[in-house]
């Protein structure tokens, strides 16, 4: 359980005030809006990246720094991969993260060959992260994160700058993933394929907390904070 | 006005007594905290006070105390004017007023690409390392030198991929005919 209260951001000039938010494990919530609205600031303080005036638990334990929020179990993916990957190879970037576990060198080398399985770029394992394609990089930051076992999964604008193929394929990947899910996005949608929460950011805090169907009825709403219905709920 | 006080302020420390290096020193940090920049300034001048302090302490190896303190005096007093000056004014107003007083415009668009890149860098630092700490990259002794030694290259490749960017993309403003 994740419970985060408070403000996100110095007190004297919040980035988002006045948050009561409750993930349970195994949820998978939706953190929409529009460009500017907190999504990836909200991602960040929960990950332990941004100062919160206020209590941040993962399960109890207090979050104070990015070390405490990935020893609880979580695990953010950037939206840019070029931020995230600094490895030689796609193998050495995915082993990082559970080296840094202190896993024996055996333990190690098998997370990472499963979580590249799991991806499907086992055969990129030995490729420079410099001669992937975007769509490439995007799975090989998710399988460094992956390699942790993370309960926990952030994902930060995950369909961004995918082809429809390439979309269709992360969503059936996350999908199957057993692990609660917090997708920052506008990507709308994407959202009811991957989501059964959609928390909507506008005006500096949370507008509206509730499922897909609730939220993508709510016409009013969805243009205050600069969406739309997806096309699939629109359509219905 | 501010350029014009930092530049006295840096010649009086660097040309005048050891004392006057260290009184610039003083009213600039003064000057950082009334108006809340510490944490800026600091972010901007960590590495060059970290060698300022190296270069004192070798001085002070070699050539005793003395001229220890007033090479000290009077690069604290410059560092410390200088950082006043960046951490108070945006690098636009100060890139515009360099122009104002007639530098020549190339010189000017390099220390406003120069400004700008600072930045970016800085971002890129900042990134990168943040994605190390969130696979445990600076937890322990081992994991922090090697994500350390990381970071290095990452900065490098990315300082040489943005240059190359950069360029492109002035070439296809026709900014590289000059």
């Amino acid at each position: 359980m994740i419970e985060l209260r408070g403000h996100v951001g110095y007190r004297a000039r919040p980035v988002l005030r006045d948050l009561a938010l409750r993930i349970r494990q195994g949820e998978r919530v939706a953190v929409v809006g529009g460009n500017g609205a907190g999504k990836t600031t909200l991602l960040r303080a929960l990950m332990g990246l941004q100062p919160v005036d206020g209590t941040l638990t993962v399960a109890g334990r207090p979050i104070r720094r990015a070390e405490d929020a990935v020893e609880a179990g979580l695990g953010l993916v950037f939206q840019n991969p070029d931020d995230q990957l600094f490895g030689a190879t796609v193998g050495e970037d995915v082993r990082f993260g559970p080296r840094n576990q202190t896993l024996d060198p055996p333990h190690v080398d098998r997370r990472a060959a499963a979580a590249l399985e799991q991806l499907g770029i086992a055969a990129l394992a030995d490729r420079p992260i410099e001669e992937l394609s975007f769509g490439e990089k995007k799975r090989a930051c998710l399988a460094g994160v992956l390699a942790m076992h993370p309960r926990v999964l952030l994902l930060d604008e995950p369909t961004a700058g995918l082809d429809p193929r390439g979309e269709a394929a992360l969503v059936a990947l996350l999908g199957a993933l057993d692990a609660t899910l917090i997708v920052a996005t506008h990507a709308v949608d994407v959202v009811p394929r991957l989501c059964d929460r959609v928390l909507v950011l506008s005006g500096g805090t949370v507008a509206a907390d509730g499922s897909c169907a609730e939220i993508f009825g709510r016409a009013e709403l969805l243009r205050a904070a600069s969406l739309r219905a997806p096309y699939a709920e629109a359509a219905r | 006005m501010r350029l014009l006080v930092a530049f006295v302020a840096m010649v009086a420390a660097v040309a005048g007594p050891p004392s006057a290096g260290a009184a610039v020193a003083a009213l600039a940090l003064l000057a950082i905290l009334a108006e809340s920049a510490m944490p800026r300034a600091w972010r901007a001048f960590r590495a060059p006070a970290l060698t300022v302090a190296v270069a004192v302490g070798l001085q002070a190896w070699l050539n005793g105390r003395d001229a220890a303190l007033v090479l000290g005096a009077r690069v604290a007093g410059a560092t410390a004017a200088s950082a006043w000056l960046t951490a108070t004014t945006q690098p636009g107003a100060l890139v515009a007023t360099l122009r104002r007083l007639g530098l020549p415009p190339a010189l000017m668009d390099l220390v406003a690409l120069a400004a700008r890149y600072v930045t970016v860098l800085g971002e890129t630092v900042t990134t990168a390392r943040e994605a190390q700490r969130l696979r445990l990259g600076w937890q322990r002794l081992p994991a922090r030198l090697r994500s350390f030694g990381t970071l290095g290259g990452v900065v490098v490749a990315r300082a040489v991929d943005q240059s190359v960017a950069i360029g492109e993309a002035m070439r296809v403003r026709g900014g590289m005919r000059r």
